[in-house]
């Protein structure tokens, strides 16, 4: 018994002597070097960044590495990265880029020597290969490049295509060439390079990628973080562990062993980093980015009270209420000056999607079927005190369409959705045959476990005008899953805007896209609305486009396949030592410009 | 002492471990999500959908599903080489048959669907956390437990015997998340400058500028304390109202009689009978302490075992819950086994 007292007093000994050096440096709850510390609720996956589907993804991803161009400042133009310009054949099918010179890849054992190679037009067409066959981002290709063609059949295809063989086969002599040239022996597999008819390196600084068909929204596709560049030689060396050894030409990089998966990843400066600011001085400014992974929002909240982290995004509730004055939305006065509160539309829209396809519903007379039923809903939904009452104000009313506000160049407001109106919401019905909402049955609104709030009041309103819903909460693998199937004729879901172009948001109601393999989850299908849509997504990029967008946009808000809730609006909670962190619509993280006091 | 029964325990154990790895397949089978929607979310086209469910075998015949399954699970087993490479899996070939091979290797759970990374390495990891923690908690509860049970039960029925015996009730019905809540937010934020503890943090922590792991065992404190609550309210209760009836023994008077200290007949005497049935619920708890910890891990955000599952079955990644199912089923059936041979080392009665 004794020895225990002796062992436990000595663990006491001990941790109160680890007590002592922390309270040296409480006086100080900064760290010292440029720091920059955020957390990542929701788990990063993977360091890949043909895995950069989710948000902790992407925003690792992009300190990490570099893609052809990206989105850059509040209006989403494009800039280039790796690319230094680029060409657009006539018939719009032939993208020509031009590589920037001197980009190393961050130095990493796959290399001999340890020493990052120089990044080459090969480098992309191998990535770009890469993510047609692994990881989650083959959309951002598929249906849109060029598709391989079996060589047999290529000879008897037209004129053009043969020449474009003849080009793949000095491409296959070339890369003999190569692969003779000592000087070059770093390209060890030519057989993928050429893999495909897609994506060909004319020369180490010169990328060219074949389309199947014009697709002006090409370029936006190029700054995904999916296309991202890395070398054959780390996917070689660490295969499926690329995840957890990732090497590209980004501002940071990670050393071996620095990701304890679900507490810390760390991220140091690249010190051979190609960018420059405006006065030619190397990029980053930061020495290391801390990402921690504390899941509880509470938690999280309260260790960046502590001066603990440096940014958060995505407060939970309780949070919100901490800070935000309940109805106006505005930050509490004791709060003023502490910390910055950062308040930016985004491009995700909330909805209520109604299930239209009478393949698969078997019951015709569903009342959700019923155009002015739907519209009724729709009026129904008192969508500012949905925001007042559970969101602190947070998020922008829903009145205007499926686009959100933050569309750059894009006015919404321009279309007529869906304001709140209950004696017109009631008038409907009646016009339906359901007065005050008799002979209605009750409709079941399906939704996941973290919006029961939301479609609690909801429910309410719609009671108001007679409607009776019953709220059943899945989870949210399963009820994904039985959105996709049509299971569900009323169910929660949001958009989040993978490209900043309305094109991929009024995709969701184009009727080749239906679920399960494309993006309509309502099997909404309209002749008029197919064929602008395929029209319009010809069309070159820019303002030009808008006029259709607003007649799409208006065709769904008649048709009402979904009621719009509320476009969402970004939080972050930013320490006042944090110098230059923008904000954008897409919530990306770009750390290679930022300072820390 | 006998082989045979040893054999027939452990034969009965690995019988257990088939039947909760099957139960866990079947159960799997009839869940209602699509696990590639776990991966690839919404935007997902029809031929990244397919080359998944194939790459996952989960286009396969159900019988040769699981039949792959447990020839995974197999530390003995017949595989593919160019699989075993491609996942990094670790094997010392016994037998090479061209292409395939028999190999010797520990239970390959395969890799998770979420993150790709192999669950091998992401159990072992988290075992270690929870142990750890599960120990500590166990130790800290011991300890203090069979104290104030001493304590209390000397104090029969008088004011202090009392209090301790109404907080130890509502130790022992605050559920794990409250007091792990409480604890976090009172010792970790509003006196954590007192305290020098913080809300979070893990055994081993990443120093960010030279990217070296130091050993915080400060860290430690707070999640061990949570999840001590329970076991020492329920110890202190067991040992004073052992000790209550070990006292009343004659050969306690015996010793009293004897002229003995009544320190010594404590500790010496009465504790060491006392103890026997507290001993039997500590080895009990140990094993569900382990699984306890769900929530302590969560909220402390200590990386263990706990923290792993309830992420993974909140995500539907299978590879990870089966993985972690199976070994604290394991673990389950080692303690188990072992409790047994050695109460038959003990206790010849039970060698039947």
């Amino acid at each position: 018994m004794r020895i225990f007292f002796i062992f436990f007093f000595l663990i006491i000994v001990f941790s109160c002597n680890n007590n002592n050096n922390f309270s040296e440096n409480e006086t100080q709850t900064f760290p010292k070097g440029n720091i920059f510390r955020y957390n990542q609720t929701g788990g990063l996956t993977s360091l890949d960044p043909a895995f950069a589907r989710v948000r902790a993804n992407i925003w690792a991803c992009t300190q990490l590495y570099n893609g052809l161009v990206r989105f850059s400042g509040k209006d989403l133009s494009m800039k280039y990265e790796l690319a230094e310009k680029y060409e657009l054949s006539k018939d719009g099918k032939v993208y020509t880029f031009t590589l920037k010179k001197g980009v190393f890849f961050h130095d990493n054992p796959c290399f001999p020597n340890g020493k990052g190679r120089e990044m080459k037009a090969s480098d992309f067409v191998y990535s770009f290969n890469r993510i047609l066959k692994d990881g989650t981002g083959a959309w951002v290709f598929r249906d849109k490049v060029l598709k391989a063609k079996p060589l047999e059949n290529s000879e008897k295809e037209s004129k053009s295509n043969e020449t474009k063989s003849q080009e793949l086969k000095n491409q296959e002599n070339k890369n003999q060439e190569l692969k003779n040239d000592p000087k070059s022996q770093e390209i060890k597999k030519p057989e993928i390079i050429i893999s495909d008819t897609a994506f060909k390196a004319v020369d180490d600084y010169t990328l060219r990628i074949y389309l199947e068909k014009p697709f002006p929204a090409f370029l936006q596709m190029l700054a995904t973080p999916y296309t991202a560049v890395i070398p054959y030689e780390a996917i070689e060396k660490y295969k499926k562990d690329f995840r957890k050894n990732p090497v590209g030409t980004g501002a940071f990089l990670m050393r071996n062993g620095l990701w304890d998966e679900r507490n810390k990843l760390i991220l140091h400066k690249n010190p051979n980093y190609w960018k420059k600011d405006a006065k030619n001085q190397k990029l980053p400014y930061l020495d290391a980015v801390e990402v921690s992974f504390i899941e509880d929002r509470t938690v999280e909240f309260n260790t960046f009270f502590d001066g603990k982290l440096d940014l958060i995004a995505n407060l939970s509730e309780v949070s919100r209420d901490q800070i935000l004055e309940k109805s106006t939305g505005k930050v509490k006065e004791r709060f003023a000056g502490k910390f910055k509160v950062v308040k930016n539309p985004y491009m995700m829209t909330e909805f209520i999607g109604f299930y239209q396809d009478t393949t698969i519903l078997k019951d015709l007379k569903n009342p959700l079927l019923h155009p002015k039923v739907r519209q009724a809903l729709n009026y129904a939904i008192n969508r500012k005190g949905l925001l007042q009452a559970l969101r602190n104000n947070l998020g922008i009313v829903g009145d205007f369409g499926v686009l959100p506000k933050a569309f750059p160049n894009f006015d919404s407001t321009k279309v007529n959705g869906y304001a709140y109106n209950p004696p017109k919401a009631q008038e409907l019905l009646k016009e339906a045959g359901f007065p005050n909402g008799e002979n209605l049955p009750i409709i079941t609104l399906n939704t996941y476990q973290s919006d029961r709030e939301v479609a609690e009041y909801l429910q309410k309103d719609w009671e108001q005008i007679g409607v009776k819903v019953n709220i059943e909460l899945n989870h949210p693998a399963s009820h994904s899953e039985k959105v996709e199937q049509g299971k569900l004729q009323m169910f929660r879901f949001s958009w989040i805007a993978d490209y900043p172009d309305a094109e991929n948001f009024l995709g969701m109601f184009y009727s080749p896209n239906f679920t399960p393999i494309g993006s309509n989850k309502t099997h909404f299908k309209n002749e008029v609305f197919d064929k602008l849509f395929q029209e319009t997504s010809q069309m070159p990029l820019g303002k030009g486009r808008n006029p259709n967008y607003q007649k799409l946009n208006q065709i769904i808000m008649e048709n009402s396949p979904v009621a719009v809730l509320y476009y969402d609006e970004v939080l972050r909670l930013c320490q006042n030592r944090v110098l230059y962190l923008e904000a954008d619509a897409l919530n990306s993280l770009l750390l290679e410009t930022v300072k820390v006091k | 002492m006998n082989i045979n029964f040893f054999l027939a325990r452990i034969l009965q154990g690995i019988g257990v471990l088939w039947g909760v790895a099957s139960v866990i397949f079947l159960l799997f089978l009839v869940m209602p999500a699509n696990p590639t929607s776990v991966l690839l979310g919404d935007n997902a086209d029809k031929e990244t959908r397919q080359k998944l469910i194939t790459e996952w075998g989960l286009d396969k015949p159900i019988y040769v599903q699981y039949t792959q399954y447990l020839n995974d699970l197999l530390p003995i087993a017949f595989h593919e080489k160019n699989n075993l490479e491609n996942n990094n899996y670790r094997y010392i070939t016994l037998i090479s048959l061209g292409e395939n091979a028999f190999v010797l290797k520990y239970p390959h759970f395969r890799r998770s669907y979420l993150t790709g990374k192999l669950v091998n390495e992401i159990l072992w990891e988290a075992l270690w956390g929870t142990l750890i923690l599960a120990v500590s908690a166990m130790f800290l509860a011991t300890i203090f437990g069979i104290q104030i049970g001493i304590f209390a039960s000397q104090n029969q029925d008088n004011f202090l015997d009392k209090a301790i015996m109404g907080i130890s009730a509502l130790g022992i019905a605050t559920p794990s998340f409250v007091s792990a809540m409480i604890l976090a937010v009172f010792l970790g934020f509003w006196w954590g400058n007192v305290t020098g503890l913080q809300m979070t943090g893990s055994l081993w922590e990443l120093d960010t500028l030279s990217g070296e792991y130091h050993l915080k065992l400060k860290n430690l404190i707070l999640p061990a304390l949570t999840l001590s609550v329970r076991p020492l309210a329920i110890i202190t209760q067991l040992t004073r109202s052992s000790m209550l009836e070990v006292m009343q023994q004659d050969y306690i008077r015996t010793a009293r009689a004897k002229g003995l200290s009544e320190r010594k007949i404590l500790y010496t005497h009465a504790l060491r009978n006392a103890l026997n049935p507290v001993i039997t619920a500590i080895s009990g708890w140990l094993a569900s302490l382990m699984a306890g910890a769900f929530f302590v891990e969560y909220i402390f955000a200590w990386k263990g075992l706990g923290r792993v599952t309830l992420e993974a079955s909140r995500d539907f990644d299978l590879p990870v819950v089966m993985g972690a199912t199976l070994l604290m089923a394991f673990i389950f059936v080692c303690i188990n086994v072992l409790v047994d041979v050695l109460y038959g080392v003990f206790d010849p009665r039970m060698r039947t």
